[in-house]
């Protein structure tokens, strides 16, 4: 039975990979051709440190929310790292696979945590502009985001301009703290779409 | 109003409401040094003096004092920024913190109503303190029997408010005020074997038939009312008499309708659409001028219009364009006790190759998230007031009321879907679960259907062809019909044993 069972299994995590290795590739940053060996010489001068981390931003067409490797500024301290990667979140996708669901001039306006809970202040446009599958977008991006790459966040709020909000485009409850929503991410057991 | 207790005596200014005499919550934290703030689950406010946190309910006359449910006569409001109270929190409340009696002069204090304690599996049944309750004060009962479950309704002016006993035979259920009203019918047996109270009296008895498994309470508004539901293995029912079933009003503004809830039949038969977003909120709009409030209007108005040519009764939560409120859509659907909530959308992304059809259902994971917050929050208050973990009373928050449908509401989601690929040939992005506002009230089966992107160029043309909304209303009547159609099979009693 096993024996039987092996290949089949060997070719599911050929295919998982080789499928996330599709969705990474997808949105990777387009290279700036530095000269070789620049990064490694100006690293230890601009005394930066620096983590990858994965962003989550909505596939053109199914709107599911694809992996995106970053690297991003890194200090230790857990709430400064999430701001940056927010940050860097709104400044949309590096590749073109990808779309950014945010309205230009959306800006982080503060990030805390209150135990595993992450509260997101967002300003700017962020109210308008889109139907449910950008809202969805919009606001599991940042959940998913977050709570990848900081397992200790379980659950994410979202504030606009230091307010509580019900929804941001009239679909989704804002009143409470969201959790992952792992339906909504591409390749992930259950999305909408994915053969059964 | 002047306050004295063990702190000395301070100044509230009255405030007013409904004749009413009161105070903001505000000034009394002003007064005793105290803070107002919010519940991170609940979201009600929560009054923090000499250390001791009350969490204030504005949905009913309740407060929790460091966990200790406390009934009031009159429910807290926020009235121009302010926290109203009535003054018996005073005297009610504020000892409890305090260590010590308050009096207050200058105001017409009213007596507290009793602690909401909720005796254990088992213990004596309370008595009721009144054999009558006071006039005008009436809460209407009705029965209602599914295949797995017997749902009594308790359904008053103001909220209601009671006190559930779980005996082992028998729930007791006594009301704090008013009294009851009704008739009922056979409610049959296996779940529920007989309910029984005095017209005018307070207290109603439901004798547990074997198949009774649990009860769960729901405290619901728009209308306020109790709802008691008892789950179980089977009940058996005789077929109900025929009975004349009054027409269904017409538009949302039925929702006001005086005299209670219209009445309703076991059988599948009443229909909420909502057409998403109206009046200044206009959804997603085109370059071209094309606004979702108006095709959603379109859409929603087209399909009623075939389901009422297939017998249905058919509300639309608005039928103009006119903004309503997320929540009063679905208090729209819940007043008129409808069977089916379909709120209609069109969808919208900053990628112009987005198209297809996709129906959402609410979110179990957002769901499950709030319901552990809200157990883990009444399990610490009901183990600091003494109250058993499965008392009968549970302040379940009315917003958590879609999670009993959630099955039934993916079956809705699929079957939109199916019929949409079969029908319209529109791409298919599958059912799709999230925590929408407008879902999260309804105690039917209920979904949200994005038809098609109006941020498409192909479907936004498509989308203003009349032969094409004449498309999406069959194929939504078509899947509303085949959801009646599995909803009434088991409605069928069993053959008489």
């Amino acid at each position: 039975m096993t024996n039987l069972k092996r290949p089949r299994r060997r070719a599911e995590v050929i295919l998982l990979t080789a499928a996330l290795c599709a969705l990474l590739a997808s949105c990777r940053e387009a290279p700036k051709a530095p000269p070789p060996g620049a990064e490694q010489a100006a690293a230890p001068a601009a005394q930066t440190v620096t983590a990858p981390r994965t962003l989550f931003y909505p596939e053109a067409d199914d709107m599911l929310l694809a992996p995106c490797p970053v690297v991003v500024p890194a200090t230790g301290s857990p709430q400064q790292d999430m701001a940056a990667l927010i940050q860097r979140y709104l400044a949309g996708p590096p590749g073109d696979g990808q779309v950014q669901p945010f309205l230009e001039h959306s800006t982080l306006r503060a990030l805390f945590l209150v135990g595993s809970e992450a509260v997101v202040d967002l300003t700017g446009p962020v109210k308008s502009g889109g139907g449910s599958a950008t809202e969805t977008a919009r606001v599991y991006g940042i959940v998913q985001t977050l709570t990848y790459n900081f397992p200790d966040v379980k659950s994410v709020r979202i504030l606009v301009d230091g307010q509580e909000v019900d929804t941001l485009l009239g679909h989704l409850d804002l009143s409470r703290s969201l959790p992952p929503e792992p339906r909504l991410v591409a390749g992930s057991a259950g999305a909408a779409g994915d053969a059964q | 109003m002047d306050v004295t207790g063990p702190q000395g005596t301070f100044s509230l200014k009255d405030r007013f409401r409904g004749g009413q005499t009161g105070f903001c919550a505000e000034d009394l934290a002003a007064a005793l040094k105290g803070s107002l703030g919010k519940d991170p689950v609940s979201h009600y406010p929560v009054l923090t003096l000499r250390g001791k946190r009350t969490l204030i309910s504005t949905a009913s006359a309740l407060a929790s004092v460091d966990g200790k449910i406390v009934r009031l006569q009159e429910s807290p409001a926020v009235i121009e920024g302010c926290l109203w109270l009535p003054t018996e929190f005073l005297t009610a409340v504020l000892p409890q913190i305090l260590g010590g009696p308050v009096v207050v002069r200058g105001a017409e204090a009213k007596a507290p109503l009793a602690e909401g304690k909720v005796p254990p599996k088992g213990e004596a049944k309370p008595e009721p303190r009144e054999a009558q309750a006071p006039k005008g004060a009436s809460v209407s009962v009705e029965a209602e029997v599914t295949s797995d479950s017997v749902r009594l309704t308790l359904t008053g002016k103001d909220a209601v408010l009671a006190d559930v006993a779980q005996g082992t035979k028998e729930i007791v259920v006594t009301l704090a005020q008013g009294g009851l009203t009704g008739r009922l019918q056979d409610v049959g047996a296996g779940i529920v074997d007989g309910i029984a109270f005095n017209q005018g009296g307070r207290t109603l008895k439901a004798a547990l038939g074997p198949g009774f498994k649990r009860l769960e309470s729901l405290k619901l508004r728009g209308p306020d009312r109790l709802v008691l539901l008892f789950k179980g293995e089977g009940q058996r029912v005789n077929p109900p008499p025929p009975e004349n079933v009054p027409a269904a009003p017409e538009t949302a503004d039925a929702g006001a309708v005086p005299g209670g809830p219209p009445k309703k039949t076991a059988a599948f038969d009443t229909v909420v659409l909502d057409p998403g977003h109206g009046g200044s909120d206009t959804g997603a709009t085109t370059d071209g001028g094309l606004q979702e409030k108006d095709l959603t209007l379109i859409l929603a108005q087209k399909t009623a219009a075939m389901l009422e040519k297939a017998g249905l009764k058919v509300i639309l939560t608005r039928s103009t364009d006119t903004q309503v409120p997320l929540v009063q859509r679905t208090a729209i659907a819940n007043y008129n006790r409808a069977d089916l909530f379909l709120s209609i959308h069109l969808n919208s992304s900053p990628a112009a190759s987005a198209r297809g059809t996709e129906t959402y259902f609410l979110s179990r994971n957002a769901t499950d998230l709030w319901s552990n917050q809200l157990a883990a929050k009444e399990n610490t208050e009901g183990a600091a007031s003494g109250a058993t973990a499965d008392s009968g009373l549970n302040l379940v928050l009315w917003e958590m009321a879609q999670t009993s449908y959630i099955v039934e509401s993916s079956v809705l989601a699929e079957t939109i879907q199916q019929e949409f690929n079969t029908l319209l040939g529109t791409a298919d992005r599958g059912v799709r679960q999230a925590p929408f506002v407008v879902l999260e009230g309804a105690q039917m089966p209920a979904v949200l259907v994005e038809v098609a992107f109006l941020s498409n160029p192909d479907e936004s043309k498509r989308l203003t062809d009349s032969a094409f909304q004449d498309q999406v209303a069959q194929g939504l009547t078509q899947s509303i019909l085949a959801f009646k159609a599995r909803y009434d099979k088991p409605q069928t009693p069993p053959p008489a044993s």
